[in-house]
């Protein structure tokens, strides 16, 4: 056993640490080459995006992901062209590789992965991997449907294919490609933004070998993978052995009314850690499926947000980690399963691997969040332009209290990352929409010693003559739990107010509206954290003079007695009442 | 003319003071501690040692850090906002994203206004600036009751599409003096004319926050001067580059949040001047900090949009990347490996070398334990370092590496050296620019300790360090004009824009310049206008800035249209003649010249190389070498050294490796020349 107070087991700790900086510098450059020529904005603004260097066996050097979901997918693709072609000699100087295929990508067909071979000195030394979120994949509907019950709906499947031979472009492969694209030119414009950024992350390492010697270079990284290897193990000793079990529901599907299943066993046995997801649903009719190397990425994205979020990960991570998926489950979707709306159980999963393990990492864990991207779609004419529009995005909403503050409010969920929303001004410049408010939902935080963030309300105003309008609202059966008694944050909700009326629908594929109709979506708070009870009443108070809960909360939920003229905490009463 | 022009710049530990002596025509600097209780009695302290009689200073800047100190440590006015009814929490909620992807405690960062101070109007102006909802004065009466209750310091006003129609926001400004006349009063659009109702409102807010206590620092500053005999104008050096008034930064205070670093900017600009280099990359690196800005095609790279702590900031601002990496950054190990930074020892308790308790190896400590700076003679003597100290705490690492503690100390500054490298090469691959293309400028105290071994991971050739390296940023205050920006907000397709319009706002914007400036006594034939527009392509997001050549007519948009294809180009890789061309922002800066003094150089070559002041080990590539130790002062006009060697000057050490030639130019800058293999 390596004692990690004395380093002995490196050559070179100064070399390595330059190397090791070096590559992860490397696939940053490659993901500002990418964000920096690509033609989306959902790549560029939003980062739908991942890069990665890895070595000759596919295992990782470097990495920089716009999102949180891709932690370790790219090494799949890798392996899985690598096989489909028959083995590395297949690989010449030059060479690049695209695929989406969701059965062995994991994520949905937008999702592209474009992969070349590095060589140095006529050897080969590594690969480069960048994936991206084309907008316009071919599906049924533009962008992608939320109704869709097969994949051969949701676009176009491309298994690993070679779209440059040697250097040359292959252009009939990538016309049959971006052909079946609504936005042909964009999506060129995007696969050449990845090969350019494919081509960045090669001339790196091709420098960095070059300083350093391929010798010297290949120790350093086995060093390198050895220094991942034994943090994760440390980590993983360091919580308490058992077996750590939760469930959960999606609301549904989509396209049938049965909630979504998701079961986890966390298994923790000296440095080992094991992830069973036996138990959670079959795959299912609706677009709720991803494929099995998605799931993977999830289960480290928890791992991670757990345990060490700051420091990198290389391909000496998740040695020790395990992860069982019964085959055809929602977590290892085959055909034809649809998969476009992958990551709504992947956020239940990771937010459950959370819960399970908050008992025995109380510090670093948090109650859940409100669950899901939460999008609201408008498409239509718009009247003044006569020119179409397509308005998508997700709304933001509570997030988990923790051991030491409340949890954050109006904040995006756990699948989008850096995303930001579109500010008011330049959403009524763009979409004939008008937004009537945009503002805190009172109450909705679960109550605990710490608090769960709030939701958000948002009301749209329909400003063209008619519209469609299509929504994924989720998580109204299982909400936001709280953690070591804390409560629970409050459900999402949708009103779309009419001539005809007020309804109430959390879920639809493109429903007429009209001009002057309301749209009024409401998102979920965060869980609590510890019994409100044991919230100080000072902090009560002030939730109560900044309007992020009403009188009646304070008492009801905190046991929190506030004299509304003095504008202080009745400390008497308060307690009297807290110990009843 | 009288005789002094002087400059002043507040740093974390040190007070730099630059004196430009008409008389002589040399400069004199003088580096004092910073006084962090009463910042201005640093200043003095520094102006008094050079300067006999306060009268005979001519022109004095001064680079201040009391509002973004005020900001940093959450000491600013007590303050109410007032927003569009149903908009409340706009502030709060910001932008809704988590810049931190797998931090699931993630906090945004406490907002510089709690909810209960924030109130809504009852009003309703559309995109086109359109009033759907009359202002609702019965509403804003009952408001006004609760601020007057209340007592705050300031009131801002940021209502949605304010850029596109202020009338509202004007009125309740007027409402509110009718009522409260003793309350002061900001406005969003007249901070930034520009759409994005958050950042306008960030914007607005940090202003208003720090306004208090930059009015009143710069109030008793100037009252100071004042009795010292100085009755001059104080000038304030500017985020964006430029100079203003100390009147017209006590209304715009925001302008003065990166005051001092900036100074270095512009001061590399006038550098690259005068040896007609136009791309330059400049590193300031101090005791605890790294910033990185641009110089591209002799203009510096600046940004319409930034942000501290995460509170966005629509206001032209200098470029400033901050690299966490410095002379503080701490060594530590991990899973076995070591490792520099992020982390820094800060100012205090600093390197363990500074002898104020710090038990961390930092990148100062190796550099000492290395002989690349001197014990006695750190910042000319000015501060004893402590060797022992620093042996110790790279000893322990040492240990754990299973290294000598040379090679630890060689191994740390080189891990530091490469990230910092690292970092510079991100952020130029960003703008798609090659740093070989560029020279280095290399200052701050710690600048020319590592900038030849930076370059040298960038595969730059070329690099400058000034004579006054240590003080620079104060130096390049001195070589600074007045400059004024202002936006408007005015989508509109390029193809078929309304000229008449658009002339219109143009003219107005430069109407309202050339006013700030006559305030601060500039001559209209002093005034110097560069108009910019926004563009991008339909449907896009972002936007690139290009300048109109010449006034405004169908051929200058043609040109527009031209140069942001090019732009686009050069920016990102593609662009798409064939596509349509969205005008966004219409921009102004406007620029007040002021004069400069004489160019200081010498015309004569000297002959002789100089002497070196001694001989002391110091370690290369892990072994000791006897090096040659020159002094700045001793060196003149046309003079070569050759590495390896180290040049001390009072405020700064410069590290010269083998293979580069140091050649000193006519103002007695450093220019440093990494010599080709075959050479």
């Amino acid at each position: 056993m390596i004692n990690t107070k004395s380093a002995t087991f490196l050559e070179n700790p100064i070399t390595t640490e330059i190397i090791r900086n070096a590559l992860i510098s490397a696939a940053e450059e490659m993901n500002e080459s990418l964000a920096r020529s690509s033609f989306s904005p959902i790549i560029y603004e939003m980062k739908d995006c991942s890069v990665g260097i890895y070595n000759e066996n596919a295992e990782l050097l470097g990495q920089s992901s716009g999102l949180p979901m891709f932690l370790g997918n790219l090494d799949v693709c890798i392996i899985e062209t690598t096989r489909f072609i028959g083995g590395n000699k297949h690989y010449k100087p030059g060479d690049i590789y695209i695929m989406n295929d969701s059965y062995l990508a994991g994520s949905h067909l937008n999702d592209i992965t474009v992969i070349s071979p590095i060589f140095f000195e006529k050897e080969l030394v590594g690969f480069s991997a960048t994936r991206a979120h084309w907008l316009d994949i071919g599906a049924k509907d533009p962008g992608y449907p939320m109704d869709a019950t097969e994949i051969y709906q949701e676009g176009v499947r491309i298994p690993p294919t070679k779209i440059y031979d040697g250097g040359e472009p292959r252009k009939d492969i990538i016309n049959l490609i971006t052909i079946n694209s609504r936005m042909t030119k964009d999506a060129l414009g995007d696969l050449n933004a990845q090969i350019a950024a494919c081509r960045t992350g090669e001339k790196r390492l091709n420098d960095i070998i070059n300083k350093h010697g391929l010798k010297t270079f290949r120790r350093s990284i086995k060093d390198i993978f050895m220094q991942s290897e034994l943090l994760d193990k440390e980590q993983i000793s360091s919580i308490p052995d058992g077996i750590y079990e939760e469930v959960g529901y999606l609301d549904n599907d989509g396209v049938t009314d049965e909630p979504v299943l998701v079961k986890v066993t966390v298994t923790i046995k000296g440095e080992h850690l094991k992830i069973d997801l036996t138990g959670s649903s079959e795959q299912r009719q609706g677009m709720t499926n991803c494929g099995q190397a998605q799931t993977v990425s999830a289960c480290r994205v928890a791992f991670k947000h757990l345990i060490g979020p700051n420091s990198p990960v290389t391909g000496g991570n998740f040695k020790t980690m395990d992860i069982v998926v019964p085959k055809r489950t929602i977590f290892s979707a085959e055909e034809p399963a649809a998969c476009g709306w992958y990551f709504t159980s992947l956020g239940l999963l990771i937010d459950l691997i959370i819960k399970a393990l908050s008992p025995v990492l109380k510090e670093q864990s948090a109650a859940a969040h409100y669950g899901d991207s939460m999008v609201i779609t408008v498409a239509g004419q718009d009247d003044k332009t006569k020119s179409s529009f397509l308005y998508v995005e997700p709304t933001a909403g509570g997030w988990g209290a923790f051991s030491e503050n409340d949890g954050q409010s109006g904040l995006i969920n756990n699948s989008n990352g850096d995303f930001k929303n579109l500010p008011v001004e330049v959403l009524e410049g763009k979409y004939p929409l008008k937004v009537n408010s945009y503002g805190l939902r009172k109450n909705s935080g679960g109550a605990g010693k710490t608090r769960g963030g709030l939701g958000v309300i948002r009301e749209y105003e329909i400003r063209s003559e008619s519209a469609n309008l299509s929504l994924w609202f989720e998580r109204s059966l299982d909400p936001a739990w709280g953690i070591f008694e804390g409560n629970t944050g409050y459900p999402p909700k949708v009103t779309i107010e009419s001539s005809q009326g007020q309804e109430q629908i959390l879920k639809v594929n493109s429903k007429l509206v009209q001009r002057g109709d309301f749209v009024r979506v409401e998102t979920g708070g965060g869980g609590g954290f510890g019994h409100p009870f044991t919230r100080l009443p000072e902090l009560v108070l002030e939730d109560y003079l900044d309007g992020y809960i009403d009188i009646d909360t304070a008492l009801v939920e905190y046991g929190v007695v506030i004299d509304i003229n003095l504008q202080e905490v009745n400390q008497q009463k308060t307690k009297e009442y807290r110990n009843k | 003319m009288t005789r002094y022009r002087l400059a002043a710049d507040i740093g974390g530990t040190f007070t730099d003071v630059v004196l430009f002596d008409n008389n002589t025509g040399v400069y004199r600097t003088e580096k004092v501690p910073t006084t962090q209780q009463n910042l201005s009695e640093g200043v003095l302290n520094g102006i008094t040692r050079m300067v006999g009689d306060f009268k005979e200073v001519d022109f004095f800047v001064h680079g201040t850090t009391a509002g973004l100190n005020a900001f940093l440590e959450r000491k600013g006015a007590k303050m109410a906002l007032l927003v569009t009814k149903g908009f409340r929490d706009l502030y709060e909620i910001g932008r809704a994203n988590r810049s931190e992807i797998y931090n699931i405690q993630y906090r945004q960062p406490t907002p510089l206004i709690k909810r209960r101070h924030i109130f809504e109007v009852d009003e309703r102006v559309l995109v086109d600036g359109d009033v759907e909802n009359p202002l609702n004065i019965d509403d804003l009466n009952e408001v006004i009751n609760e601020i007057s209750n209340n007592g705050y310091d300031s009131v801002s006003v940021c209502l949605l599409h304010s850029y596109k129609n202020p009338d509202h926001e004007k009125q309740v400004k007027k409402v509110i003096q009718e009522k409260l006349p003793s309350i002061s009063v900001s406005l969003s659009h007249e901070m930034v004319r520009e759409w994005r109702e958050y950042e306008r409102t960030s914007t607005t807010i940090i202003n208003g926050y720090i306004a208090p206590i930059v009015e009143k620092y710069l109030a008793e500053f100037e009252e100071e001067i004042d009795h010292r005999g100085l009755n001059k104008d104080l000038y304030i050096m500017q985020s964006n580059g430029g100079v203003m008034t100390s009147e017209i930064a006590k209304v715009k205070p925001i302008q003065t949040l990166l005051s001092g670093p900036v100074g270095g900017t512009m001061g590399s600009l006038k550098l690259g001047q005068s040896i007609k280099k136009e791309n330059l990359i400049c590193i300031d690196m101090g005791g605890t900090s790294f910033d990185v800005s641009m110089v591209i095609n002799g203009e510096p790279d600046i940004t319409s949009e930034s942000n501290i702590e995460k509170f966005p900031i629509l206001s032209a601002m200098v470029n400033m990347h901050t690299i966490g990496a410095g002379g503080g950054s701490i060594a530590w190990i991990e899973g076995g490996g070591l490792r520099v930074g992020p982390h820094s020892a800060g100012a205090t308790p600093g390197p363990a070398c500074y002898g104020n308790g710090g038990t961390d190896a930092t990148v100062t400590d190796a550099n000492l334990i290395l002989g690349r700076i001197d014990a006695e003679g750190f910042l000319g003597g000015k501060m004893k370092l402590d060797w022992q100290a620093a042996y110790k705490a790279i000893e322990k690492l040492a240990h754990q590496l299973g290294l000598r503690v040379i090679e630890t100390a060689e191994g740390i500054c080189e891990i530091a050296n490469s990230k910092m490298a690292d970092a510079i090469r991100t952020l130029t691959i960003s703008k798609g620019i090659d740093p070989r293309d560029f020279s280095l400028v290399a200052f701050g105290g710690a600048g020319p300790m590592h900038s030849m071994l930076i370059a040298e991971n960038l595969g730059i050739k070329r690099i400058i360090i000034p004579t006054l390296a240590g003080t620079f940023s104060a130096w390049g205050m001195l070589q600074t004009d007045i400059r004024h920006d202002d936006v408007r907000t005015f989508v509109s397709l390029l193809e078929n824009t309304d000229q008449t319009k658009m002339h219109e706002i143009y003219q107005n914007m430069e109407q309202e310049a050339e006013e700030i400036l006559k305030q601060q006594k500039i001559k209209k034939e002093d005034i110097e206008f560069n108009k910019l527009a926004d563009l991008r392509y339909v449907g896009q997001e972002y936007t690139v800035t290009v300048p109109l050549q010449s006034s405004l007519n169908t051929h200058s948009l043609i040109d527009l249209k031209d140069q942001f294809h090019n732009t686009h180009l050069r920016m990102y890789g593609h662009n798409n003649p064939e596509g349509d061309v969205e005008v966004v922002n219409l921009r102004i800066v406007s620029f007040g010249i002021l004069k400069t003094q004489e160019k200081v150089f010498s015309e004569t070559k000297s002959v002789e190389n100089p002497e070196p002041i001694r001989r002391k080990n110091i370690v290369w590539n892990n072994i000791e070498i006897e090096t040659p130790v020159f002094s700045t002062k001793d060196l003149a006009y046309g003079q070569t050294i050759n590495g390896p060697t180290i040049i001390e000057s009072n405020t700064s050490t410069i590290v010269v490796p083998e293979n580069y030639h140091v050649h000193v130019e006519t103002m007695g800058n450093l220019e440093v020349i990494r010599r080709n293999k075959n050479d």
